[in-house]
């Protein structure tokens, strides 16, 4: 114990501490208006108690212990989400919460951390057969088991953040190149021609592509098909990119599910995206959010408005202002200074993770903190991102900053096993 | 260290992608953190501008129009208080302000379509959601009290009293007085003062002194939430009430002129010819200016918008007709003054003249003529012959100079809105607009008011009034003063004299004694009035689009007139059988004595 309070790495223990009282703050001021705000802080505080006494235990094993039950772990987490479903409590439309009378807990929360770890255990064990497309095959149904869980909540948000902690952990675990390749093609196809048929419709140039978007798109797969395959097949042409085949086949499968990505979108999904876009096409209904938070932001200037003395805040213009919305009620009153030394504050815990990952005695503990920064770099960029009108509208809390007890927890946890693994760095 | 090591068959080590997420990540980071810099910075004033319009909200508060009042100060149009239901959409959903805006429809018993233009209506709110619109106005005091209590499940309505317009003389004095609507976008956007939701005239004098009326609305200036729950007043600006209004209009004058005029369609005027001051006007068919405040039903709205009568229509002024044989005169006095004539001149009826080598006949409506004729007794009896021969020989230059001197084919400006200026035809007029040359039969036909030539009942009645004061051409006008709402007196309008006639004095007493003889025995005997001595001249105009206009202008008392009126009725028939009698009541009315009793008329022109 006393070689862990030695090596004990206290700028991240430190920089998180800031990071929730600035949140404790604005919660407060956030709050003022409901006339109770004290109410807020006092559960957000106990939820802080909480997380840094199971950061401490979480700190206190040898991590090298969790390795050998990660699958256990992710076993409880799946039987939590499968129970969840049946038991849990519907808040906002998703039935993501258990209800633990004065505590509501959120079991997507533990199973990030979870899937993390069981994440990293299985690329470990599997680290010489990482190019065979089998064991991609296997951690992906791993993956997706945990994504349709959650999907089925349904809560869209949460399940987002295993897609680029799964890529990210395979990347860094040393997923062959070309896989890494293709899967980069196919997002891009899948998920851009959404976007790009939605461009269309708002900006309403191209009237008959709109009306026959998909006949086209048919049209276009089934010409380019035929074509390749005459080239190829009469004409004996040399095609020196040996992976053809699979480029074809990647595209296809991107075009088809791009077909049922835009066919599938909800309502409110497909306005979302055209907010993204445009957000001054709906002033009023989904562009509202979006218009409000960026007008909060900008108008806090260099200094702010004061603390408690932001109009925006005050008077409710920004919604959800104390869970997802902070950022702009820290920036309105808070001003640029308070955004930089957020933003500071953030690339210092991202840069202690990343050395962290860096630093690590094994395998395990790096690929265990590299899924950890993903996860806290993804809800960052996103949260602020949305914010400042960059990226979609996505329903993510901001680390540390936002109000949500099950949330703060989970984070301290998280940061309870980045300290395991820098105080255990040189154990070998 | 194993991180070092090659990665599974591939050439980069751990280290090295680890280096490449964290460029990702940390080049993310640095595209928000530009991007918020460039909120912050670089349009942080424009967006502190914008937080600023978002928390404040100009709630106005009406000011009170201006009274109308006529001559005696009895009260034409008035104000009282009227619960009025506002809304503003804040930030609600369609679908939200479509439940509510349901939901007060049903409160106040109204139909769906109701609330469905009202629906419409709130997407067409031009800047601010928080702005207030007027959904309904004039609900009773039950409705109010129901409302009152449903608030709180009715986000954004407001119920409050706010003074609306009551017009005490209805349907009588309509065209005088016009009628308030609530602004349309397009006058919002062409008058930059006005506010959504504001009321303007339409018509008449609602119209005319819209901005002496209007006054200036005054407001709050609040601080709300997003929720446009009001948090603060932050200034307030009391609303400066309008002007009142005072007409020459008289009440008794007025009533007769309507009262009589109704049921034809047609107009009476009545003038004062010794200040050019309207007493009465009234336009038949006429409209009920209330419904405009109470909510018109659509049949109402097709009726008064679309209907062949044109309602709204004030024919006094957007009326123009061939002037007939009330024309007459203006020929009459272009001879003498041009000396083909004298009061002594005699001609010969033989019931037609022969014109042109065709040996054209142009009739007189006797077809057995009225054999010789001086122009006293030519007045009397309508005679056309002696016309068309002192037409013909003043030719048509001369004959339209008269016009124009008294005041045909110009406009009066009488401070009405939409006066049209009627038409006076000369030879360069018919060749640009018909390429035909001036024959000797246009003139004919102008010298008995009829042809080309366009006149309106005011400038009839324009020029009826100078005949009665020698020679004196008033414009007419209907504001007499504006006065404050203490009672000042804040503007006076004087007589203003467009021009004196240079006429001798016989010339006229010989055309009055015409116009009295016309009454007496002639063609206007049907307009008598037992112990008023009236002066008048019947006209019968032809018309292509059917049967005559009649006509009937007259003067009274013939030796000291305090009136001059013109009666038209549309497509009424003879001016003698028709217009006189109207006259003769609203004389008879108006002086408070007896009509003679109902003979036939033996001529009709």
């Amino acid at each position: 114990m006393k070689l862990a309070l030695k090596k004990f790495d206290w700028i991240l223990f430190i920089d998180v501490l800031l990071l929730t009282f600035i949140g404790l703050l604005f919660i407060f001021s956030a709050q003022l208006r409901s006339g109770n705000p004290m109410f807020y802080v006092a559960k957000q505080s106990t939820a802080l108690g909480i997380g840094v006494a199971l950061m401490l235990l979480v700190v206190s094993v040898r991590y090298e212990l969790y390795s050998e039950y990660t699958k256990h772990f992710y076993f409880f987490a799946v039987l939590l989400l499968f129970a969840v479903l049946f038991f849990g409590t519907r808040i906002r439309g998703s039935k993501s919460w258990f209800d633990l009378g004065r505590f509501a807990f959120q079991p997507s929360e533990i199973a990030k951390i979870a899937f993390v770890l069981y994440f990293a255990g299985f690329i470990e064990k599997n680290r010489y057969r990482m190019k065979k497309i089998s064991q991609l095959f296997t951690a992906f149904l791993t993956a997706s088991i945990c994504i349709i869980l959650i999907l089925l909540e349904p809560d869209f948000s949460s399940a987002s953040v295993f897609i680029p902690i799964f890529l990210g952990m395979m990347y860094t675990g040393g997923l062959s190149k070309k896989i890494i390749n293709f899967a980069i093609i196919f997002f891009v196809i899948s998920l851009g021609l959404p976007f790009l048929e939605i461009y269309l419709t708002i900006n309403n140039s191209y009237g008959f592509l709109i009306e026959n978007f998909r006949i086209i798109y048919l049209c276009t797969i089934l010409l380019l098909t035929i074509f390749v395959w005459f080239f190829i097949k009469f004409l004996r042409f040399k095609v020196t990119f040996k992976e053809y085949k699979t480029v074809i086949l990647i595209i296809l499968l991107g075009l088809i599910t791009s077909i049922s990505i835009s066919g599938y979108l909800k309502d409110y999904q497909r306005r979302r995206m055209i907010v993204f876009l445009d957000p001054s096409l709906d002033p009023l209904g989904s562009g509202y959010n979006i218009l409000q938070s960026r007008i909060a932001i900008g108008s806090g200037q260099l200094t702010g408005r004061g603390i408690f003395q932001g109009t925006q805040t005050q008077l409710g213009f920004i919604p959800d202002q104390h869970t997802d919305y902070i950022f702009a009620v820290i920036s309105e009153e808070g001003g640029l200074i308070f955004s930089f030394i957020v933003i500071l504050l953030y690339a210092v815990l991202i840069t202690r993770g990343i050395i962290i990952a860096r630093n690590a005695a094994d395998r395990f503990g790096s690929l265990t903190a590299v899924g950890i920064v993903i996860m806290f770099s993804y809800y960052i960029i996103l949260n602020l991102g949305m914010l400042t009108g960059i990226m979609p509208v996505a329903g993510v809390p901001l680390p540390f900053l936002s109000y949500g007890g099950s949330s703060l927890i989970a984070n301290m946890l998280a940061v309870g096993l980045l300290m395991n693994i820098h105080i255990r760095r040189y154990a070998y | 260290m194993w991180h070092g090591e090659n990665l599974g068959y591939s050439a980069e080590s751990f280290s090295d992608r680890l280096n490449v997420l964290q460029f990702g990540i940390f080049f993310l980071l640095g595209i928000i953190f530009f991007r918020i810099i460039s909120l912050q910075v670089i349009k942080g004033e424009k967006f502190r501008k914008i937080s600023e319009e978002n928390r404040i909200v100009i709630y106005s508060q009406p000011a009170t129009r201006g009274k109308i009042f006529d001559k005696n100060m009895d009260v034409v149009v008035d104000n009282k208080p009227s619960f009025v239901v506002l809304f503003s959409r804040q930030t609600m959903e369609d679908e939200e302000v479509k439940n509510v805006i349901i939901k007060v429809a049903r409160l106040l018993q109204r139909n769906d379509q109701f609330a469905h233009t009202l629906i419409e209506k709130t997407k067409t709110i031009p800047g601010k959601n928080f702005s207030l619109i007027k959904i309904a106005e004039n609900i009773s005091k039950e409705q109010a009290m129901r409302l009152a209590e449903k608030i709180p499940q009715l986000p954004g309505v407001v119920v409050r009293i706010e003074p609306v317009r009551v017009y005490k003389w209805g349907t009588s004095a309509s065209h005088i007085t016009g009628y308030v609507r609530e602004a349309s976008l397009g006058e919002l956007s062409e008058n930059t003062v006005l506010k959504a939701g504001d009321v303007i005239g339409k018509n008449g004098i609602e119209k005319q002194y819209d901005e002496i009326l209007r006054g200036i609305n005054g407001g709050s200036q609040v601080e709300v939430n997003a929720r446009a729950v009001q948090k603060r007043i932050l200034e307030t600006v009391e609303p400066i009430d309008g002007d009142s209004i005072v007409l020459t209009i008289d009440k008794k004058i007025q009533t007769a002129l309507s009262n009589h005029i109704q049921g034809h369609i047609g107009v009476a005027v009545a003038i004062d010819p010794n200040t050019g001051g309207v007493l009465g006007l009234a336009s038949y068919p006429d409209y009920n200016p209330n419904l405009f405040v109470s909510g018109l039903q659509s049949w109402q709205l097709r009726y008064l918008l679309r209907s062949d009568k044109k309602p709204l229509w004030n024919r006094a002024l957007q009326g123009q007709y061939p002037p007939g044989s009330v024309y007459k005169m203006v020929t009459a006095f272009a001879g003498l003054e041009s000396g083909v004539i004298t009061p002594q001149t005699v001609i010969n009826c033989k019931g037609f003249i022969e014109l042109g080598k065709y040996k054209q006949r142009f009739r007189c409506w006797a077809r057995e003529g009225h054999g010789d004729m001086r122009l006293s007794e030519a007045l009397a009896h309508s005679c056309d012959i002696f016309f068309y021969e002192t037409g013909l020989k003043l030719g048509p230059t001369k004959l339209n100079d008269w016009a124009e001197k008294f005041g045909f084919g110009k406009k009066t400006d009488i401070d009405l809105p939409s006066e049209e200026k009627g038409l006076t035809p000369d030879r360069a007029w018919k060749k640009a607009k018909l390429h035909q040359d001036w024959y000797d039969g246009d003139t004919v036909n102008m010298s008995v008011g009829q042809g080309y030539i366009w006149t309106t009942p005011i400038q009839i009645a324009q020029f009826t009034s100078a005949i009665a004061n020698d020679g004196i051409i008033f414009q007419p006008f209907i504001l007499k003063k504006i006065i404050d709402a203490q009672g000042n007196v804040k503007f006076e309008n004087v007589p203003k004299i467009k021009r004196e006639l240079d006429i001798t004095a016989e010339n006229f007493s010989a055309v009055k004694k015409g116009m009295m003889e016309a009454v007496r025995y002639g063609t206007g005997k049907n307009a008598k009035v037992v112990g008023l001595s009236v002066s008048g001249k019947t006209g019968t105009a032809q018309n292509p689009q059917g049967v005559d206009h009649a006509w009937f202008v007259c003067f009274a008392p013939s030796e000291k007139p305090k009136i001059a009126l013109v009666v038209m009725v549309e497509h009424g028939g003879g001016g003698g059988d028709v217009a006189a009698p109207i006259a003769g009541k609203i004389l008879a009315e108006i002086f408070e004595k007896k009509m003679k009793p109902q003979m036939d008329a033996d001529e009709h022109r």
